[in-house]
Order: C-alpha cells, then sequence, then structure tokens
C-alpha cells in the first residue's frame, strides 16, 4: 500500500472512517486477545476499550454459536448516550467504535467492510 | 409499502412532500443518501424528521440535562401502560407540555435543514413506518418547510460561504479565545470545538439543534473566536501503541503486525486516569452538492423575520425566559 509505519496505517484508516461515517466520535484496534493496536480516540481510555471490546466480541461469539445461530457478524450496543459496534477484523483483531445518538448505521454498515479489508491488509502485512 | 406519489413524478423531495401534503398521506419518506433521513407525515403535514445530520428531540432533552436519565429511562416503563411517551413525560412533570411541542416543531425544521446538507440517492414512501414517539402535532406545512429551509441555508451561506464545506468542517477554538463575557453558549461551543467535531458533532454533544449552532459559529467566526480548519499538525498525538503507564510515553512501535499476549506474564498495568490521547483534526468530509430538500435561496432576508419558526435559533438551556425550556 504504501510506506507508513502500521500503527500510522491504521490510525489513518480510523480518521477516514470517521470522517467518512457520521457520528463515528472514537474508534480503536485490537488485537483478538485485547491488546490495544492502535486507536483514534480523544476521551474513551484506548487500552481499556479494546480489552472489553474483544472480551464483548467473544462473549457474543460464542453466545451465537450457543444459539445456534452461526456466525457472529458484529456487536451492537445501543446505549442512552450512543452507540458502541464491535466488529470482527479476520480471525485476529477487531474494530470497536463509538458513535453517539446519531451514528449512521446504515452509513457504517456501508463503509465499514472496505475499511474491515483495508485494516485486516494492513495487520497482517500484506498491504 | 405504497408509493401513491412516486406514480407522479416529483422530482424531489420537496415535490414529493407537495404532492403528499395534496394526498393528506400518513406514513413516512426513507430518504437514503448521505446520511439521509426518514420525514414522517400525518395527513400530509411533516409531523417529525429524523436524520443522523440533527439531533432527535430525546438527544436534546438528555444531552442538554433537561430531563436525567434515570427520569427518561422511568417515563419510557410508565408509558408503556400509561399512553403516549408525551403525555407521561408531562404528567411526571419532566417537561411542559408547550415546551415540548416548541422542542418537537424545532426538530422538524432543524432535520430539515440538516438533510438539506447532505446528498440524496432516492427516497421510498412507505405507510407502514411508525411515528417516532415524540412528534411535532398538528405538523408542518411542506411548503413552510422547505421555504424555512431555505431561509436557513441563505442566512448561513452569508455569514460562513458555502455551506457544505462549513458542515464538514472541524471546528478548533482560536489560539486565546477571550471567554469572560461570551454567553454561555459561545463558552460551551469553545469547551467542545476539539479540532475532532464538526459543527453537526458539536450540536449531538451539546444537545442542541445544528442550526443554532452553525449560527453561533458562523457569528463566533467573524469575532476570531474560532478557527475554520484545524492547522496541520496541531493537537495531541493519537494513541498509535500501547503506552507505558510509568512514564506516560507511548511504548516503541512493534517489531511484529500484532502485539502478542503471553499468558501469565502480563500484568495488568493500574495507573487510572493516564491521559487519553487526542487528534488533531483531519482533512474533511469531500464536499457533495446539497440534497434538494428546500427551496434555493431567492432573497436575502432577515436573520430572524417574524415567520420564523419557535425554538430554533436558541440553546434550549439558555433561554428560558423566551418560554422554550425551563428548568
Amino acid at each position: 500500500m504504501n510506506n507508513q509505519a502500521p500503527n500510522d496505517a491504521v490510525i489513518l484508516e480510523l480518521k477516514t472512517l470517521r470522517e467518512r461515517v457520521m457520528g463515528i466520535t472514537e474508534s480503536v484496534v485490537s488485537t483478538g486477545d485485547g491488546l490495544l493496536v492502535a486507536g483514534d480516540t480523544v476521551a474513551v481510555h484506548g487500552e481499556s476499550l479494546a480489552a472489553l471490546a474483544a472480551a464483548a466480541l467473544a462473549l457474543g461469539s460464542r453466545t451465537a454459536g450457543e444459539a445456534g445461530l452461526g456466525g457472529l457478524r458484529d456487536v451492537v450496543a445501543r446505549c442512552n448516550g450512543g452507540h458502541v459496534v464491535i466488529l470482527a477484523i479476520g480471525n485476529h483483531a477487531l474494530l470497536a467504535i463509538v458513535g453517539d445518538e446519531g451514528l449512521d448505521i446504515a452509513g457504517l454498515y456501508r463503509e465499514s467492510p472496505a475499511s474491515i479489508a483495508r485494516l485486516d491488509r494492513i495487520l497482517t502485512g500484506a498491504a | 409499502m405504497n408509493s401513491p406519489a412516486v406514480a407522479h413524478g416529483p422530482r424531489n423531495v420537496p415535490a414529493l412532500l407537495m404532492t403528499l401534503h395534496r394526498e393528506r398521506f400518513t406514513g413516512a419518506v426513507v430518504v437514503s443518501g448521505t446520511p439521509g433521513g426518514t420525514l414522517h407525515l400525518r395527513d400530509g403535514l411533516v409531523v417529525a424528521v429524523r436524520t443522523p445530520a440533527s439531533p432527535a428531540p430525546d438527544v436534546l432533552l438528555l444531552r442538554s440535562r433537561r430531563i436525567a436519565e434515570p427520569d427518561w429511562i422511568a417515563a419510557g416503563e410508565a408509558s408503556r401502560t400509561d399512553g403516549p411517551l408525551a403525555d407521561t413525560l408531562v404528567a411526571l412533570g419532566l417537561v411542559r407540555a408547550p415546551e415540548l411541542s416548541a422542542l418537537c416543531l424545532a426538530t422538524v425544521f432543524d432535520g430539515a435543514f440538516a438533510m438539506s446538507l447532505g446528498t440524496s440517492a432516492g427516497w421510498q414512501v412507505d405507510d407502514s413506518v411508525p411515528a417516532p414517539d415524540l412528534i411535532a402535532e398538528p405538523g408542518v406545512e411542506p411548503r413552510r418547510l422547505t421555504d424555512e429551509t431555505a431561509r436557513r441555508m441563505l442566512v448561513l451561506s452569508q455569514l460562513w460561504g458555502p455551506l457544505v464545506d462549513f458542515a464538514a468542517t472541524r471546528i478548533n477554538p482560536a489560539a486565546q479565545p477571550a471567554v469572560g463575557t461570551l454567553p454561555v453558549r459561545y463558552r460551551d461551543i469553545l469547551l467542545g470545538a476539539n479540532g475532532r467535531r464538526a459543527p453537526r458533532d458539536l450540536a449531538f454533544a451539546l444537545g442542541r439543534g445544528l442550526y443554532p449552532v452553525m449560527l453561533d459559529l458562523a457569528r463566533m467566526s467573524a469575532r476570531r473566536l474560532v478557527q475554520r480548519d484545524a492547522p496541520a499538525g496541531a493537537g495531541p498525538t493519537p494513541i498509535v501503541a500501547p503506552r507505558d503507564f510509568t512514564t506516560g510515553a507511548s511504548a516503541p512501535p512493534p517489531q511484529a503486525p500484532l502485539p502478542r499476549r503471553n499468558p501469565g506474564t502480563h500484568a495488568p498495568d493500574s495507573v487510572p486516569g493516564a491521559p487519553p490521547a487526542e487528534v488533531p483534526g483531519s482533512a474533511g468530509r469531500i464536499p457533495t452538492p446539497p440534497v434538494d430538500i428546500g427551496a434555493r435561496p431567492a432573497a436575502p432576508s432577515g436573520d430572524t423575520p417574524p415567520s420564523a419558526p419557535p425554538c430554533v435559533e436558541h440553546d434550549l438551556r439558555d433561554h428560558p425566559a423566551q418560554g422554550e425550556i425551563t428548568p
């Protein structure tokens, strides 16, 4: 893709996603076991969000499996003050997105697949 | 799904709304695009507009702290048995009926204005979409809605310039704004502006309508209280790696693409309150032509003509004396 360091490329991708989807306020990329890779954050604690998002994604996946619903697509937490959306990046990483009450969910689902694919390439060194 | 107006071939959303008004349509017009939104109609009048581009009544009530979150939850639960949410909010004394009515009316105008700043990819007319809990009754005639939207676009464009760029601008406070004598609204905006937030983000963060926030921003810009664009390289650096909590510095970039957790060797760090990293604003959204929800501005008009709808240009918290929201 380019000569950027992996974390810089991840940050750039997160900022681009924030610019393209109305309502995204912060986001982090984490490993599947909850270690922060990089974050576009201002108020949330990136390491904590990364760890909790990994736990939530794993719990959602196990719950979906227990219920016989197949693979997990994403985890969405609807809160009184906004949203948290957690999306898997391949099998070893995840993207956690924090949005306000007006988060453009449709826009997020429209834009996120391409972002996820780019992040996957960055993280696996395939860029 | 019912699309009576599509057969008549309206050329844009305002024309569609006029047609639906003549037909006394009840249902919704779902506009796709960026960001899109939904206009709810009852008997041909627009009773609600919901879009990601402007705060809905519940956001205004909660973010402005006009209603506390526990009270809001209690009202929601009570409304399941006691009737409509609006009536429950009033019955519980959380808001007065005229205030709530004015608030809902304001969000109709604000939502239409916000949608006019985006792009529309099309629409669907659907009479099966239920109306939101909080609506403006009896509703707004489409002509009045489009006229007011055009007026707002004209006012703001005269103050700021191209509105699509304005909507995408990340706002930074000026270097050393003299905040001592500023209105509370301006101070709140300065506190909320961090180089990441566009006007729409500030509106949500502050619990105010988009148009009043943009109006304040335009006036603040004229007074050099805010910067229109984030200077390149300004602002704190974002998190790019797990921090060393003992020094506050970021750890060196990992050699491998992903960090690895080694079970039994990763003792949790525990320094609460470590300063979060921030990122400066970056390039704005790609400018796009506006949705044609309102007629184009035609002639200059006053900033707030007598015909302007109520409760649309003021901070709901800061002007209780104007009969909008009182504690």
